[in-house]
């Protein structure tokens, strides 16, 4: 830190190197919007963008889980984030039924599953040494198979209590208030990351490993609570995604899974750890989310739309990794 | 004298045991001999031969492209696209396919070509660019997929039945599929004992070390992706010949499907560890585990849980297997 006040003038490209990538998201997300204000008519109505932003919120909560998997490094990564919030939206639905009572009931039991979930995934990572994308695939199969075995046969009945739903579509002033959560959690995440020792501690096993076990952490206990708190986040994120779609349905959390990595690296966050912050995870958010709703309101072919997708993702990826090719 | 010869046959046994169980191969086959086992003891007429044709008729798509993901996952890699990169060839043969020849030879050659092409994309990318795998392959299924969907907006298509025939003929007892299957396995033995087989281990198990010793790391990574997808080229031309339809989502299940089977097989991903044939028993096991869930009148919606069980079970195993023998 006294470095860098040390060294403030002139040091502009120190700034951009720990920086750049996340500011360049944030551009690439307002130039997705001028472009679909050109291309598009009532793009960029307050409505409408206050609905992508809104839509950009839950990928940008999950996400949060990703990026302090990723920071943790090891080849850090939980796939089965999403399907831990499918969990998470099918049980809270279940126990809750919209009765305002059973709230906390609800959060507790799916917390823990989440929570117990994650720690599995983090106890053969972190002491069996089970390569993460691979254990927590494996997860994601378990966490599929839970739910296709509860829901074998029986109508899901269940819908959210009012004040989650309050939480996911409510709106303060006009303002959805997901959103404010959103920028909350994402300012809490950074100054636990930036100001506190937990997270220098993360960034620290992130960035080597026998450094930090020679500084006295213990990298391989640190790396398990990650992944509990990951499925933790996840499970509970599930509760909120279930305000915001009234319905549990089986695969809902599915369609996080992987865009919550491409939000960490889009957000600059460094895929082998040690290197990113929660500001960048919300930039990649609102570009892959902003770019998804493009291509949609550009009322495409179907086959072309997917095509375009994979190019556009292909091509920022390639812009970003370039600073950081070694 | 006896004595003298039995004792010879002991220190052979000591010589050779410790190497056969060292081998990666010996816990994949281990499960399969169980799985194999449980499986005849559900179902009766397992060994009737028409039951084990079909069995093998059914298995052989997922074995091939198990079989390409084990190359492209002994590089270092992983290919999360192989599956809608079967859909794409799949639309492609099936779409243009007629009765004529050389139509037929002209079709198989674009698509090989397709799919070539999509190895080497894949290549470039992570090879060249440096992207993540992991990112880079999610991107480009979705070009596949739009490919696929261009190609076919609605599935049908045209399969000759000659020519579909042909692939579930009897060479004596064997299969043409299965010999395929086989032929597979030598040309990859023959290229393994050869330099780029050499060095695609060398790579996979540590690219720096590769690098310093002089290998061409990215070219090797590139070539590693072209030599997988031909091996997915043929998985999707058993599937094709099985349906005899186009249809844009048919490979869906093969992505996630493939890693599973070579995990299953004993290839540790990032290790230049575990041998094809690995991926084949993989591949067999977990389809065999869903005819054993169907046959011991396991209710169906367990197959997805059972099935993410066995892998990490498998994983554990490989684990603590490595520890001891290794």
């Amino acid at each position: 830190m006294s470095n860098v006040s040390i060294q403030v003038s002139g040091s502009f490209s120190e700034f951009w190197r720990e920086n750049g990538k996340i500011i360049s998201s944030f551009l690439i997300a307002i130039g997705l919007c001028i472009v679909g204000g050109i291309l598009v008519p009532g793009f960029l109505e307050i409505g409408h963008l206050l609905l992508m932003i809104k839509a950009a919120a839950f990928l940008g909560i999950i996400a949060l889980a990703q990026v302090t998997v990723i920071l943790s490094g090891g080849g850090g990564i939980d796939i089965s984030v999403g399907t831990i919030a499918s969990i998470g939206v099918l049980f809270s639905a279940v126990i809750m039924k919209g009765r305002p009572e059973y709230i906390l009931p609800a959060i507790m039991a799916v917390g823990a599953l989440g929570l117990i979930l994650g720690l599995i995934n983090g106890y053969l990572i972190a002491y069996f040494k089970i390569h993460p994308l691979i254990m927590t695939m494996a997860m994601t199969s378990v966490a599929t198979g839970i739910i296709i075995i509860y829901g074998q046969g029986r109508k899901i009945i269940g819908s959210p209590a009012p004040i989650i739903e309050d939480l996911a579509n409510g709106r303060i002033f006009g303002f959805p208030v997901v959103i404010l959560l959103w920028i909350v959690l994402v300012i809490i995440g950074d100054f636990i990351l930036l100001r506190t020792r937990t997270g220098q501690k993360l960034l620290s096993v992130g960035t080597n490993d026998i450094a930090a076990i020679l500084s006295g952490v213990n990298v391989d206990l640190f790396r398990l609570l990650v992944y509990g708190v990951s499925g933790l986040v996840s499970a509970l994120f599930g509760v909120l995604l279930l305000g915001y779609v009234h319905q549990a349905f089986w695969d809902i959390g599915n369609s996080y899974m992987f865009p919550s990595v491409i939000v960490c690296t889009i957000g600059g966050v460094l895929i082998t750890g040690g290197s990113g912050r929660y500001l960048g995870s919300m930039g990649g958010a609102l570009v892959f989310t902003f770019l998804q709703s493009l291509l949609v309101s550009l009322r495409m072919e179907e086959a072309f739309k997917q095509a375009l997708f994979g190019l556009i993702l292909i091509i920022l990826l390639i812009a970003y990794s370039r600073e950081s090719r070694r | 004298m006896i004595n003298g010869q039995a004792l010879q046959n002991g220190t052979q046994l000591q010589r050779i045991g410790p190497k056969i169980m060292a081998s990666p191969l010996t816990l994949p086959l281990a499960l399969f001999v169980v799985v194999l086992a449980v499986n005849a003891v559900f179902q009766d007429n397992m060994f009737n031969p028409r039951v084990l044709r079909t069995n093998i008729l059914t298995f052989t798509p997922l074995m091939l492209v198990a079989m390409g993901q084990a190359i492209i996952m002994i590089s270092g890699n992983l290919d999360l696209s192989v599956g809608w990169g079967v859909s794409a060839i799949n639309c492609i043969i099936a779409t243009y396919m007629t009765d004529d020849p050389l139509t037929i030879a002209l079709v198989l050659i674009i698509a090989l070509a397709a799919s070539i092409c999509m190895g080497l994309v894949n290549g470039i990318l992570i090879g060249y660019f440096k992207l993540p795998f992991l990112i880079a392959t999610f991107a480009s299924s979705y070009v596949w997929l739009g490919l696929a969907m261009k190609i076919t907006p609605i599935p049908g298509g045209y399969f000759p039945r000659f020519f579909a025939k042909f692939f579930k003929a009897y060479i004596g007892p064997f299969n043409t599929m299965l010999l395929i299957v086989v032929l597979c396995v030598v040309v990859w033995g023959i290229i393994r004992r050869y330099r780029l087989g050499r060095y695609i281990y060398a790579v996979g198990s540590d690219s720096e070390a590769a690098f310093n010793n002089g290998i061409n790391v990215k070219k090797i990574t590139l070539l590693a992706f072209a030599l997988g997808w031909i091996f997915v080229f043929l998985g999707a031309l058993m599937i094709t010949a099985q349906t005899r339809n186009a249809d844009s989502q048919i490979g869906t299940p093969f992505a996630l499907n493939s890693i599973a089977a070579a995990v299953v097989g004993g290839i540790a991903l990032g290790g230049g560890r575990g041998s094809i044939i690995g991926a084949i028993l993989g591949a067999v096991v977990l389809s065999l585990i869903m005819n054993i869930i169907y046959f011991a009148g396991i209710p169906g919606s367990w197959q997805v849980f059972v099935k993410g069980m066995i892998i990490i079970v498998a994983l554990g195993a490989t684990v603590i297997y490595k520890k001891k023998y290794d």
